[in-house]
């Protein structure tokens, strides 16, 4: 569970440390206020937990990001001839169609999937990728997940099938397709 | 309280409810938690560990983030009982001036009473007054 709460955490966080701390955080809330509270509603709290404290991490790193700014203004970091910061990723193309897994060739293509993949759910829209996350990875139902979201569930069927879209488009345009 | 929930992969339960492209990401992102990193994973279970136990001690609360938060807490409760003081001086002094200004000013705009012209003493001294002028 706390792996999984993990990965969400640097996906909208991508860092690992706040990550690490948010999840510590998440998990002592979830422990110290709902113990009592039925089983079943422990991974609905736990997600709004979390995502709550995902949100606070967010607030800190917009206030540390300021001084990290501050100095790529003055010319720090690795960028190309225009100026872009260059994103190792964005060079890997993947060839159709993935190998099966099992061989050195298909370990390394299935790694480089998912390595898009994770860049691609880490770019979605945080709303967007909260509701995709918890739906189908999390696979809580439609209610749990509106509840967790603090939102309708009208509202979490939109944020999911516009996730779907968003995510499968821009695998299709790194020429990955599941 | 026991963390069991729904970790660990079950690919023939999300088949039931998770759409094709989405069960297919979702593996992926199985794959992506089962090979974190040995350091990640053992300070995960430790955090598991500590919430299950209880409330960290404020000692080790501290070391959780670059700046802690009950370290920033204590410090804008400091400066805020700092800036409260140097306040309320500041404030307590503007409004002794503004009292002696309108005292001064009540004085200066203040009509002279008419038993001042009856009285000799002060006719004397405004002649006294004319004459040195």
């Amino acid at each position: 569970m706390e792996k999984r709460a993990f990965k969400q955490a640097v996906y909208a966080l991508r860092n690992d440390e706040n990550a690490l701390d948010a999840v510590q955080d998440a998990m002592m809330k979830l422990v110290a206020s709902y113990a009592s509270r039925p089983a079943d509603e422990w991974p609905m709290l736990f997600q709004r937990i979390l995502q709550n404290a995902i949100h606070d991490q967010l607030r800190r790193q917009k206030v540390r990001n300021r001084w990290v700014m501050l100095l790529s203004a003055l010319g720090l970091g690795a960028r190309d001839e225009d100026g872009v910061e260059e994103d190792p990723l964005e060079r890997m193309q993947v060839e159709q169609p993935v190998s099966a897994p099992g061989t050195p060739h298909g370990d390394h293509e299935r790694r480089a999937v998912l390595a898009i993949i994770e860049q691609e759910v880490s770019r979605l829209p945080a709303r967007q990728r909260e509701a995709f996350m918890m739906r189908y990875w999390e696979e809580m139902d439609i209610a749990e997940t509106a509840e967790a979201m603090g939102c309708s569930e009208g509202s979490v069927k939109t944020h999911c099938s516009r996730a779907t879209h968003t995510l499968a488009a821009a695998l299709r345009a790194k020429g990955v397709e599941l | 309280m026991e963390m069991t929930m729904r970790a660990g992969v079950r690919p023939d339960a999300r088949k039931k409810v998770v759409p094709g492209f989405e069960r297919q990401v979702a593996g992926y992102l199985d794959e992506a938690a089962r090979t974190l990193p040995d350091d990640v994973s053992r300070r995960l279970a430790q955090a598991r560990a500590c919430a299950l136990a209880g409330p960290l001690p404020p000692a080790q609360r501290l070391r959780l983030g670059v700046l802690g938060v009950p370290v920033l807490r204590s410090a804008l409760l400091a400066a805020g009982v700092v800036f409260t003081f140097l306040f309320g001086q500041y404030w307590g002094m503007v409004s002794q001036v503004q009292e002696y200004r309108a005292v001064d000013t009540a004085l200066l705009i203040d009509d002279l009473p008419i038993d001042a012209y009856l009285d000799p003493d002060f006719r004397a001294w405004l002649q006294r007054q004319e004459q040195e002028s």
